[in-house]
C-alpha cells in the first residue's frame, strides 16, 4: 500500500475547520468569565449596600448625612461608620482590622482595583415634631470593563 | 475483430442472465462458436474482458490443458483485484479442483488483495490442500485475521491435527518470531474458529496491483505419495527450498524493514488528535490566565474624584445620569408623602422631579395618581395617556384609567381599560374588581366566567362577587403597587 502524506489543501482545511469551532469555544469562555466577573462584583455591591442600610438603622438619626457623588472610596478611607474598622477578630482593640493594603491585602487589592466606591443621598422629611424620616438612597459605585456601574437601594430611616 | 468481440460480450453478457446448467442455457452454443473464432486472440480477448465473460470465455473455447493454464492465470490476474460476484464463483466452481489448485492457489502468496481475495475464493470453492502445504502459504506473507480464518477452510477437517503437529515442528525451524506468531494463531484459529462460511476479505486501495512473476515450478498441493519423507518443496520465492533453509534464509518477516507499519486507521487519526490536544492545552493555558487573579494596579480610580457621566444601572442595565438620580431624590420624598395620604404634597414634589428630569416615568405615574386622588381626573386622564404613549405596558394605568371612566360613567372605556390591565398583569385583586364591576353593569355571565377563572388559578381563595359598590370604594383606596 503507498503512503500517503498530507497536502497543503487539506492541512488548510482541517486549520480553518479548528479555527471555525475554536472561535466560538474562546468567546464561550470569555463570556462566561465576564459573566462570572459581573455577578461576583454585583454580589459585592449588594453586600456593600446591605452594611451600609443596616448601619443607618442603628446609627444615630443626625448622624446619617448625605455622601455626595462620586462617594467615598472604601480602602485607605478615614474612619467612619460603615466600613472603618471593617472587622475586629480578636475580643480587645488589637484584633481591629481597617481595608488597608496591611490589614486585609485581598480585600483591600479587590477594591481599589474596581474602584469601589460608595454614595448616601439623603432627603429629611419632616411631619411633625419628632416624626421626622430621612429617605436615604444607598448607592454603591465600581468601574467594570470600562464602565462605571452603579447599584442603588433605599432606606427610610424614622427618628422615632 | 472488434465486432466478434462485441458480439461476445453481448452473448456471453445474455447467457449470464439465463439460468439453468451453463452448456444447456439457449445462448451457450453462441457463446462457443464465438469463442472458437477468436481462439487466435484469445490473450489480447481476456484482457479486455470483464472477469465473468473471460472465465465464459476460457470455458467455452479453450480444452484443460496448458494454454487453458496460461489463459486462466491471465485472467486471474485481473480478476483477482477485486472481491468476486456470485456469477464469478458460479463459473469458477465449473473449474476442475486441479486447474483451481494449479491456477488460482499460487495467487494466495501473494500479499495485498489478491492473496486475500484468493483464499477467500478458494475457501468458498473448498479447494482443499495438502497438510503440509500450510507451513509454506504462512510463511511466505503476511496474514491478516481474516485471511488466516479463510485460509482454514482449505484444511480437510480430518487433516486438522496433522496440520498442527507439522506446523509446530515446522516453527521450530523459523527464527522469526512474526512467522512463529502466525503459525500460532493459524493453529488456534484452525482448532477453534467457528465460522461456517469464509469472511469477505479486508480490501485495501492500491494504485497497481503488485506485479509478481508467475513460479515456473509448482508446489505439489496434493497428498504425497510417502508422507514421511522430506520432500524438497519449491516455493514461489527463490531463495526458499526447504524447511532447512527456511530456517537459514527465512522469508521477509511480518514486520517490514523499517519496522511495523501502522494501521492505515490510526495514521489517518493521529494529525487530528495532536491538533486536538494542542488546542485543550492552548485552552487550559488560556483559561487559567483569564481566570487568574489580575495583578494590582495601583494607577486605579483613586485619583478620580470627578463623577462620570452616566453610569449603567446594575440591575436594569439602563444609564442612570446625575440628573435622573437628583430627581429620584424628590420622587422619594414624594413617596414618602404619600404614605401619609398627603397628596397635595407628593404631588409638587412628584413635579419637581419631573422639572428636573422628565424621563423620570415613575414620578409622572405617581403626579398622575395624585391627580386623580386631588380629583383633577382631566389631568390624570392626561398624564396616563402620556405614560401608555411611551410604555404601553407600564401597569397600574389602565386601571386608574377604568376607574376614571367609571367615576365619568364611561362604562365601554371602563372595561377596555379593564380588560388591558388584566392582559398586562393577570392579578387577583384586578380580575375581581373587573368581575366585580361586569356584575355590576348586569353582565353576570361574563362576571362568572371570570371567577372561574380566577378561582382555578388561585383555589386556595374563596372568590365571590362584591354586592356593594367598589368602584366608590376603590378610589378612595391607595396604590395598588
Amino acid at each position: 500500500m503507498t503512503k500517503r502524506a498530507l497536502s497543503l489543501t487539506e492541512i488548510m482545511i482541517a486549520i480553518s475547520i479548528a479555527v471555525m469551532v475554536m472561535v466560538p469555544v474562546t468567546s464561550m469562555f470569555s463570556t462566561s468569565g465576564q459573566q462570572v466577573q459581573k455577578s461576583r462584583n454585583f454580589s459585592f455591591a449588594a453586600g456593600l449596600a446591605r452594611r451600609i442600610s443596616q448601619h443607618l438603622l442603628i446609627m444615630a438619626f443626625d448622624d446619617i448625612v448625605e455622601v455626595p457623588l462620586p462617594g467615598q472610596i472604601i480602602c485607605d478611607a478615614p474612619d467612619n461608620d460603615f466600613f472603618s474598622p471593617m472587622i475586629n477578630f480578636a475580643s480587645d482593640q488589637s484584633g481591629i482590622k481597617r481595608i488597608k493594603k496591611a490589614d486585609l491585602p485581598v480585600l483591600y487589592d479587590f477594591l481599589d482595583l474596581n474602584g469601589f466606591r460608595y454614595s448616601l443621598s439623603v432627603s429629611n422629611v419632616s411631619f411633625g415634631a419628632g416624626d421626622e424620616i430621612k429617605s436615604v438612597a444607598i448607592m454603591i459605585t465600581w468601574k467594570e470593563a470600562g464602565k462605571d456601574l452603579i447599584y442603588r437601594t433605599h432606606v427610610y430611616v424614622s427618628s422615632v | 475483430m472488434r465486432t466478434k468481440i462485441d458480439a461476445f460480450v453481448r452473448a456471453s453478457t445474455t447467457l449470464l442472465l439465463e439460468v439453468g446448467q451453463l452448456e444447456k442455457r439457449p445462448s451457450w452454443s453462441l457463446v462457443k462458436n464465438i469463442a472458437v473464432e477468436l481462439l487466435q486472440v484469445a490473450d489480447s480477448v481476456i484482457v479486455e474482458l470483464t472477469s465473468e465473460q473471460g472465465l465464459l470465455f476460457i470455458l467455452a473455447s479453450s480444452p484443460s490443458g496448458s494454454t487453458r493454464d496460461s489463459r486462466l492465470k491471465l485472467c486471474f490476474q485481473r480478476a483477482l483485484l477485486n472481491l468476486p460476484t456470485p456469477g464469478m464463483l458460479t463459473l469458477l466452481s465449473q473449474f476442475s479442483t486441479a486447474e483451481l489448485k494449479d491456477n488460482l492457489l499460487p495467487f494466495v502468496y501473494e500479499s495485498g488483495n489478491r492473496g486475500a481475495i484468493t483464499g477467500y475464493i478458494a475457501a468458498r470453492l473448498k479447494v482443499f490442500v495438502a497438510p503440509d502445504v500450510f507451513q509454506y502459504f504462512l510463511s511466505a506473507r503476511t496474514w491478516t485475521k481474516t485471511d488466516l480464518m479463510n485460509l482454514t477452510f482449505l484444511a480437510r477437517p480430518e487433516d486438522v491435527g496433522t496440520i498442527c503437529s507439522q506446523l509446530d515442528t515446522a516453527a521450530a525451524n523459523f527464527e522469526s518470531p512474526a512467522v512463529r506468531e502466525t503459525f500460532a494463531e493459524f493453529r488456534y484459529i484452525l482448532f477453534n474458529h467457528t465460522s461456517g462460511e469464509p469472511l469477505l476479505p479486508d480490501i485495501l486501495p492500491e494504485a497497481a496491483p503488485v506485479k509478481q512473476s508467475l513460479p515456473k515450478q509448482k508446489v505439489p498441493l496434493t497428498m504425497p505419495a510417502n508422507p514421511s519423507a522430506k520432500q524438497t518443496v519449491p516455493s514461489f520465492s527463490p531463495a526458499i527450498t526447504s524447511p532447512a533453509e527456511l530456517s537459514k534464509n527465512p522469508p521477509a518477516p511480518l514486520m517490514t524493514t523499517k519496522g511495523k507499519p501502522l494501521p492505515v486507521t490510526v495514521r489517518s487519526l493521529i494529525v487530528p488528535v495532536i491538533v486536538v490536544l494542542v488546542l485543550l492545552i492552548v485552552s487550559m493555558i488560556f483559561s487559567t490566565w483569564y481566570y487568574s487573579e489580575p495583578n494590582y494596579r495601583p494607577e486605579t480610580v483613586k485619583s478620580s474624584s470627578k463623577a462620570p457621566q452616566f453610569w449603567v444601572d446594575a440591575v436594569s442595565q439602563r444609564p442612570v445620569t446625575a440628573k435622573f438620580l437628583s430627581a429620584d431624590k424628590d420622587y422619594r420624598m414624594g413617596e414618602l408623602y404619600l404614605t401619609r395620604d398627603m397628596h397635595a404634597e407628593a404631588l409638587k414634589l412628584f413635579e419637581d422631579a419631573i422639572s428636573i428630569d422628565n424621563g423620570h416615568t415613575q414620578a409622572v405615574f405617581k403626579s398622575g395618581y395624585c391627580r386623580m386622588q386631588l380629583g383633577d381626573k382631566k389631568g390624570a386622564i392626561e398624564i396616563f395617556k402620556k405614560i401608555l404613549n411611551q410604555d404601553p405596558g407600564y401597569e397600574t394605568v389602565n386601571l386608574y384609567m377604568a376607574r376614571i371612566a367609571i367615576a365619568a360613567n364611561e362604562t365601554k372605556v371602563a372595561e377596555k381599560h379593564f380588560q388591558a390591565e388584566y392582559a398586562l398583569k393577570n392579578d387577583l385583586n384586578v380580575g375581581m374588581e373587573y368581575a366585580n364591576f361586569l356584575a355590576k353593569q348586569g353582565n353576570q355571565n361574563a362576571a362568572m366566567e371570570l371567577i372561574a377563572a380566577l378561582q382555578e388559578r388561585f383555589p386556595d381563595k374563596m372568590l365571590v362577587l362584591s354586592q356593594n359598590s367598589d368602584a366608590e370604594k376603590n378610589e378612595k383606596e391607595g396604590p395598588n403597587d
